[in-house]
């Protein structure tokens, strides 16, 4: 199918099934690049540590390669969060968890706590109440900056956290203490550094680095693809955007779309998908015209 | 004694941002201010300055759950 597809006098039901029939050549289909991509990156922030400490690496040079190794970590995992590498019962499911869980570390977040807060961001994208992620909703990027800074205090809107409040709701209190574990060990790092005559070096490869890490990620994986006034329905929940550093370094979220609609459908083939989705997701009222 | 735990656990967890400012963010000013060759501020000892003002702004953090 291309663009110039007759959808002239087809039904709903019909244009979904046209559909599905597209999103099906997409499915099923192992993403290596994000299995590389997953761990090697962790490989290299992992390397960059031991060669800044060691004296090899210029620190200057360690911070530009850990900032970009951190704002890399969360898109295998989120792969995985979507079952992705295998779905569960497969042969190669511990694959799956595998890469689900290496891949964040150097987020700073567990990969049971991303998966659970992630599937309740698809099942209620951008309702207020109960889309975890829509607490950085703004109608303009310095608005968001803004919540994205107020997301990170200890009590973001002088609230709970929106993660928190999540689990809580979904009944999974117990991934709260895996995501405290992962807190603790990250500021003990830190402090433990610090205390030891490393304070530059641990802001310079992880506190600095995630912070700028967050607001790349938040940015172009909640806030450009939800805003501004993206509703809560099938075809409005995200749109389609033009991003001025084109796709790959907008982590491939131009097709965002795409993820909402099968979010089984690899990173990797999104574009391509799209290109052969979009008469029809026109058809649907898809905000699909930005690219 | 489960009780006990808990608010042993969300007292510590208040007071992080003080925790963090007096053990992270000092030590990093000073070892900043250090490699730039300064080791007093108005006479003061880089140390002295830096567990003040992030002990501080840590405490506050901590009180009002907010950096900025």
């Amino acid at each position: 199918m291309d663009g110039t597809m007759d959808l002239t006098g087809k039904t709903e039901l019909e244009l979904r099934a046209m559909e599905r029939e597209i999103a099906k050549q997409h499915l099923d289909k192992f993403p290596y690049l994000s299995l590389a991509w997953g761990l090697g990156n962790l490989v290299c922030w992992l390397s960059v540590w031991v060669l800044c400490l060691n004296g090899i690496l210029p620190l200057w040079a360690g911070f530009i390669v850990a900032t970009i190794n951190i704002a890399a970590s969360y898109l295998p995992s989120h792969e995985a969060q979507h079952s992705i590498f295998a779905m569960p019962g497969k042969p190669k499911r511990w694959l799956n968890e595998l890469v689900g869980t290496l891949s964040p570390i150097p987020l700073v977040m567990p990969y049971s706590v991303l998966r659970a807060t992630h599937m309740e961001h698809h099942k209620h994208a951008n309702n207020p109440e109960l889309d975890p992620d829509y607490d950085l909703h703004a109608d303009t990027a310095l608005g968001f900056l803004w919540c994205s800074i107020q997301w990170r205090q200890p009590k973001p809107f002088g609230d709970e956290h929106s993660y928190t409040k999540c689990l809580k709701r979904i009944g999974r209190e117990d991934l709260i203490l895996s995501a405290l574990a992962y807190r603790l060990i990250y500021l003990g790092v830190l402090c433990g550094m610090a205390l030891n005559g490393l304070a530059i070096e641990a802001a310079l490869l992880w506190w600095l680095p995630w912070q700028i890490a967050v607001t790349y990620i938040q940015f172009y994986l909640s806030w450009a693809p939800h805003n501004p006034g993206c509703g809560t329905e099938r075809y409005s929940d995200t749109q389609s955007f033009k991003s001025r550093l084109g796709n790959i370094w907008s982590s491939g979220m131009q097709y965002h779309v795409i993820h909402h609609l099968y979010p089984r459908i690899p990173l990797v083939r999104t574009p391509e998908a799209y290109r052969q989705l979009k008469p029809i997701l026109e058809a649907q009222g898809a905000r699909v015209d930005a690219i | 004694m489960a009780n006990v735990l808990t608010k042993l656990l969300e007292w510590f967890l208040t007071a992080l941002p003080f925790f963090f400012g007096l053990v992270f963010l000092a030590p990093l000013a000073v070892q900043v201010m250090q490699s730039f060759g300064v080791q007093a501020l108005g006479g003061v000892d880089v140390w002295t300055v830096s567990l003040i003002i992030f002990g501080v702004w840590g405490g506050i953090a901590s009180w009002t759950g907010r950096w900025i």
